[in-house]
């Protein structure tokens, strides 16, 4: 990874990752290599790419909750002064809920389907602050009051199965803020909801955000979702960052073909479906991308050298990219809006 | 989600592989095959309750205490008076018999069922949701006790502990739980999977409270339904024991000591042998259809 450090102004830094490293554990097959991240207070960040980019993976190893056989195997990880991977038992459940917070993709397997709603967020104050039970399930109702519930003291009997998927979410992320967390990370958070309810729960988010002074991590596959709510972007592919700024820059003037391929084939309001360019090929297997940029086989620019290793380098102010052709894309080209 | 998951998972599958050819659950099967679903549970529900409770009240219901003997009226055939099914070869009532040994067979399978259950259940969830060494160890343990026959294990357990109920019920614990075990286990790595116990976790919930509030409630019913056609095997062993002599010390009644006594009487009063045996095969009945019944409706297997 470069040396470079990004010039966007940072907000006290809450989340620091640096040249991570995650492999399949008895293969020794990289999925993750060399992700630098960094999250402020405040800030939100988007991660896009497909699936089997690394994205999901990244964010786990954030919360220290690798599936079993995946392991970090380089870089660290450090969450508000704590390294992640030296941690304690102690320090790593101090840091679980209260320092991270996670709201996951499927709200229905997110939630405890034999508990009601309002014990299952009453459980996690209680994992984080020495209060009563009555306490706690006070906590609860203010909480549900915070995401919206318009009767907290009725749906805090609710169980899972009783809501709608947008109240499930919104159940989640209360559990996710149950213990007063700094960071907050989303994973794929309305993938599984209606195109109406995501923009609610993605207003939360953002609300949630600004009020708390939280910074957010938001993995999504949906560029669309990332442009409305994320200040700065990483875009992986292949288990690698090819690309990282202010989203909206990001957005407008993409420096890595694969970012410029991903936005070509987002339909939007003002291009015809022939404007439309699904991607060729298929993205790299787990652990089976070369040393050099792993777009390089479905990459129309693609030139020898781009089968040799190549690092993020700034591209302008507060922009990386890990292309090396970027004379391919002058500061004038501006691809589709989304 | 990994492939060492995945590897892991198949080889826990070779664990599967049903330990006895005895399926209890295929009478039930078979017979909500014709009478549908909701009318063979209820049948299976109101013998399994009537046999507990017959068991329960065995004091008020037995019409002669079940020991007593009488050798003057011994052999009596059925209806004769006084004995409604008639009396053994030392005189004692036959139905005074079967009631009481409704009590001795049927509590004593629910004790070595609950123990086992609990114990097996709480071991699963701990190696499977703990995993490493305790895992491997527990994994380890259940084989060992897999490779033997279920009978002769227990025969050889009972024989070095000597007879008796509480015998009967650690021994039954002893080899049963592993049953349970793997079912958590299986059960518990499933749930492991899924995001609630992963949110339950980067919550910052203690460990046994996960496996306590979280993994416990979604797995259990599982193992009850289970558990209802286990009964039937356990039963069946209780009495098998008893028929082999090592079953409920004499002279309390046993359905199987009671098959086991009317041996030499086959020929002139057969009947001594069939009401144990048909006491046996409606008790087994009754939870078959259960078993069958509420897998069905809970959707398991």
């Amino acid at each position: 990874m470069s040396a470079v450090k990004s010039t966007v102004t940072r907000k006290e830094e809450l989340l620091s990752v640096k040249d991570l490293g995650i492999e399949i554990a008895e293969a020794h097959k990289p999925v993750v290599t060399d992700v630098g991240l960094s999250v402020g207070r405040g800030e939100v960040v988007g991660v896009v790419g497909e699936s089997g980019s690394g994205k999901s993976l990244t964010l786990k190893a954030i919360a220290g909750l690798l599936p079993r056989g995946v392991a970090v195997s380089k870089g660290e990880i450090e969450v508000d002064g704590i390294d992640v991977a030296q941690a304690s038992p102690r320090e790593l459940r101090r840091l679980r809920g209260g320092v991270v917070g996670m709201v996951f993709q499927e709200p229905m397997t997110a939630l405890n389907p034999t508990m009601r709603i309002g014990a299952q967020i009453a459980e996690s104050v209680r994992a984080h602050a020495k209060v009563s039970k009555k306490e706690a399930r006070e906590k609860a109702l203010e909480l549900l009051a915070e995401m919206g519930f318009k009767d907290p003291r009725h749906s805090a009997q609710r169980f899972p199965h009783e809501l709608s998927g947008g109240m499930r979410q919104r159940v989640v992320i209360a559990i996710a803020l149950a213990g007063e967390p700094s960071l907050l990370l989303c994973d794929e958070p309305t993938t599984a909801l209606d195109a109406t309810v995501t923009m609610k729960v993605l207003d939360l988010i953002l609300k949630l955000s600004a009020e708390r002074n939280i910074g957010v991590i938001l993995v999504s596959h949906d560029l669309g979702v990332a442009a409305r709510v994320c200040d700065r972007l990483v875009v992986m592919y292949g288990g690698r960052m090819v690309e990282e700024g202010p989203a909206e820059a990001v957005l407008r003037r993409p420096r890595h073909p694969y970012t410029f391929a991903l936005l070509r084939a987002v339909p939007t309001k003002d291009s015809s479906i022939d404007d439309l360019r699904a991607i060729p090929g298929a993205p790299p297997a787990a652990g089976e991308a070369g040393p050099g940029c792993p777009f390089v086989p479905r990459c129309e620019f693609a030139v020898e050298a781009c089968t040799q290793r190549v690092d993020l380098v700034p591209v302008e102010a507060g922009r990386r990219s890990a292309c090396r052709r970027q004379e391919l894309f002058p500061d004038s080209v501006e691809a589709t809006d989304v | 989600m990994s492939p060492h998951g995945y590897m892991e998972r198949t080889g826990g599958e070779g664990l599967s592989e049903e330990r006895t050819p005895l399926r209890p659950t295929a009478v039930g099967a078979a017979i909500r095959s014709r009478i549908g679903s909701s009318l063979a549970l209820s049948i299976g529900l109101c013998i399994v309750i009537a046999i507990a409770l017959i068991g329960a009240f065995a004091g008020l219901l037995a019409p002669h205490d079940p020991v007593e003997q009488n050798v003057t009226e011994a052999l009596l055939s059925p209806g004769s008076a006084g004995h409604l099914l008639g009396t053994d070869q030392l005189g004692r009532d036959t139905l005074s018999r079967l009631i009481y040994g409704a009590r001795n067979d049927f509590y004593t399978a629910l004790a070595a069922l609950i123990l086992p259950l609990l114990l097996g259940t709480v071991i699963g969830i701990v190696a499977g949701y703990r995993g490493g060494w305790v895992d491997t160890a527990v994994v380890g343990i259940i084989d060992v006790i897999i490779a033997f026959p279920v009978l002769v294990l227990l025969i050889a357990l009972v024989f070095v502990l000597g007879t008796g109920v509480t015998t009967i019920i650690i021994a039954v614990t002893a080899i049963d739980w592993v049953v349970y075990a793997r079912l958590a286990r299986t059960s518990a790595r499933r749930e492991d999977a899924l995001e609630y116990v992963m949110a339950a976790r980067i919550g910052g919930i203690p460990t046994w409270r996960i496996m306590l509030r979280h993994i416990l409630p979604n797995i259990v019913t599982q193992s009850i339904v289970y558990a209802m056609s286990d009964m039937v095997i356990i039963i069946i062993f209780i009495t098998t024991l008893g028929y082999l002599g090592l079953g409920v010390p004499p002279p309390a009644a046993d359905w199987g000591t009671m098959i086991s006594e009317a041996q030499p009487y086959f020929n002139e009063q057969w009947w001594l042998a069939v009401f144990p045996g048909a006491a046996i095969i409606i008790t087994g009945l009754g939870l078959s259809l259960v078993a069958d019944g509420l897998a069905q409706r809970f959707d398991i297997r």
